[in-house]
This record gives structure tokens, C-alpha cells and sequence, in this order.
């Protein structure tokens, strides 16, 4: 091993570091939760007023939970029930989505506001 | 020396090198296609030890034979040619491969930043996984959910290029013992 190599192993090691940071740490809250039906926006809540939301999806009502900053699937009428196990979502772009009932909630504001608006 | 059955007509030296090298990697490849991985996109990439002997006992063109001829065949051999897998695959060996060279040159150039096969090894897995995320994303699975594995799947890159480069080490020591040969790129060893 010579010295350049010890150099780039470490530089490598730190770069992935950094990127992990940026990717798992340095994630901003999010603000607000969008709900999505079919594609199509149908309400957007905030993040800061506890609600238990009910929503009309294709197969049935699913409830949708908004309490400290963070929303979640609460109950849905689906067989595997993905989207209530997807739990908590809180950071902005996250995303949990139920597609047998064609229902998603999208987190928007923090990092990921603006992908939230464009899609 | 070659035996009168071998073929040898229009073929030197550095052909019968490449023909082996490449042949010992396209096993490994194919090999390593069998073993189930705990995460998709994640594999040791042993081969690579293949293209790194290859470049350091006989140079870039030997390396760039080596690394082309194992991913053609080999994907021929696992029935993925053409495929998506191809696709990244591919890729990943492009982006490794000229990771690879443009350290190597760099390193001739410069020596002081010449680099042994172990950060050669480095180099060329974490620029392999490097560029099959960057296809896979934007060819295949365009969602920025995809980012959150970005910095796992660097990490292994980096340790399975660290392994891999060890044994590149061992295996051009032992090469050296057995077949003496003026590495390239003069003195300063592998």
C-alpha cells in the first residue's frame, strides 16, 4: 500500500460519508402533507394542526393520520396493507402511497418541496 | 514455449495473455452470477482482480481487451446480453475502466501519486458502482427514493474493491515469483 493509495481510500471513505450525511442525516422536516388520488392533488394539510383525516379512495375510506409533524396511513381498506406499514413519514418528498385504493400522501416543504409541486 | 498442436498463427504473446486472462475472468464472472446477493446490485466483483493484473503486468490495452472480452462473453454465457443487466453492467465496466486507465496514467505521470493495485482496486469498484446507480437511475428507476441506497451501495463498493485489491496484491506477488516480469510503468513495484 503506498501513500497515494492510503490518500484516495480515505478521500473515497469520506465522500461516501458525506453523502450518507446528506442523505440519511441532513434531511429537513417537512411542512405540510399532500394527499393524492389518482394522480391528482385533492387536498393539501398542515403538518402542524393534528387532524384524522378520512378519505374516499377507489376500493373503500382510508384514514389518514396527521399528528407532530408527521403523517401516515392509519387504516386502509387494502388486502396487503403496504401503505399502513409504510408508518410515520415526516421529511419532505417522502412518500406513502396505497395502490390498490389509488391513494398516496406526499410530505412537502423542507428539501423536498419543490419535487412535491412539480409532480 | 507452444506445442505444435497449439494453434499459433497470427497470434503473438500478448494474445495468448489476453485469451487467458480473459478466460480466468469470464469464470469468475459467471461464477459470481450464480451467488444470490442480500441486496440487488451488490456483488464482490472479483473479476476486476482479473483487469488489474492485466493492467499492471502488461499495460492498458491488455486491461481494456480483458475487461471487454469478460463482459461481452460472460453476458453470453449468463443469458444476459442485451438485456437491462447487460445494459449496466456495461456501463459499470466503461466508467470502471476509465476510472481505472485515467488513474493509472495519472499515476505514471506523476509518481508521487501512483497508486498500488489495492486504491486501483478502490477506484475502479467505487467508479463501477458509480456509474451503474447513475444508468440505473435515469435509464430504469427514476425515483429520488433510489438515492437513499447511494451511499450503502458506495460503501460496499468500497470494501469488496478494498478486498479486491488485496488479493490482486497477493496474486501479483505470487505471479511475480513465478514469471518475473518488469511491471509497468518501470520501477516502484505493483
Amino acid at each position: 500500500m503506498t501513500r497515494a493509495d492510503a490518500l484516495v481510500i480515505l478521500l473515497l471513505a469520506a465522500l461516501i460519508g458525506w453523502i450518507g450525511m446528506q442523505q440519511w442525516v441532513a434531511r429537513t422536516p417537512a411542512t405540510a402533507v399532500a394527499i393524492h388520488r389518482g394522480g391528482e392533488r385533492i387536498a393539501v394539510h398542515p403538518l402542524d394542526v393534528d387532524r384524522e383525516l378520512r378519505v374516499e379512495g377507489r376500493i373503500g375510506t382510508a384514514h389518514i393520520h396527521i399528528r407532530d409533524g408527521r403523517a401516515r396511513f392509519h387504516r386502509s381498506p387494502c388486502q396487503r396493507q403496504v401503505c399502513v406499514h409504510m408508518g410515520w413519514q415526516s421529511h419532505g418528498g417522502a412518500v406513502a402511497a396505497c395502490v390498490p385504493n389509488g391513494l398516496s400522501i406526499q410530505l412537502i416543504g423542507g428539501d423536498g418541496g419543490f419535487d412535491g409541486i412539480a409532480g | 514455449m507452444a506445442s505444435p498442436a497449439e494453434p499459433t498463427i497470427g497470434m503473438d504473446a500478448l494474445d495468448r495473455r489476453i485469451a487467458g486472462l480473459a478466460a480466468v475472468a469470464i469464470a469468475i464472472h459467471v461464477l459470481e452470477a450464480g451467488f444470490p446477493s442480500p441486496v440487488p446490485g451488490i456483488k464482490p466483483g472479483l473479476a476486476n482482480v482479473v483487469t488489474l493484473i492485466a493492467l499492471l503486468r502488461h499495460g492498458v490495452a491488455c486491461a481494456a481487451w480483458v475487461a471487454g472480452l469478460r463482459v461481452l462473453v460472460g453476458s453470453l454465457l449468463v443469458g444476459s446480453f442485451l438485456t437491462p443487466t447487460f445494459w449496466l453492467s456495461a456501463t459499470g465496466a466503461i466508467c470502471a475502466f476509465a476510472a481505472l486507465a485515467a488513474a493509472w496514467l495519472l499515476g505514471q505521470a506523476l509518481p508521487p501519486l501512483r497508486l498500488s493495485a489495492l486504491g486501483l482496486s478502490v477506484v475502479a469498484a467505487v467508479a463501477h458502482m458509480s456509474g451503474q446507480f447513475v444508468a440505473a437511475w435515469k435509464l430504469f428507476l427514476p425515483h429520488d427514493g433510489l438515492l437513499m441506497l447511494l451511499p450503502l451501495l458506495l460503501g460496499a463498493a468500497l470494501i469488496f474493491g478494498l478486498v479486491s485489491g488485496f488479493i490482486a496484491l497477493r496474486v501479483l506477488a505470487a505471479m511475480q515469483r513465478i514469471e518475473p516480469l518488469e511491471p509497468q510503468g518501470g520501477s516502484g513495484g505493483y
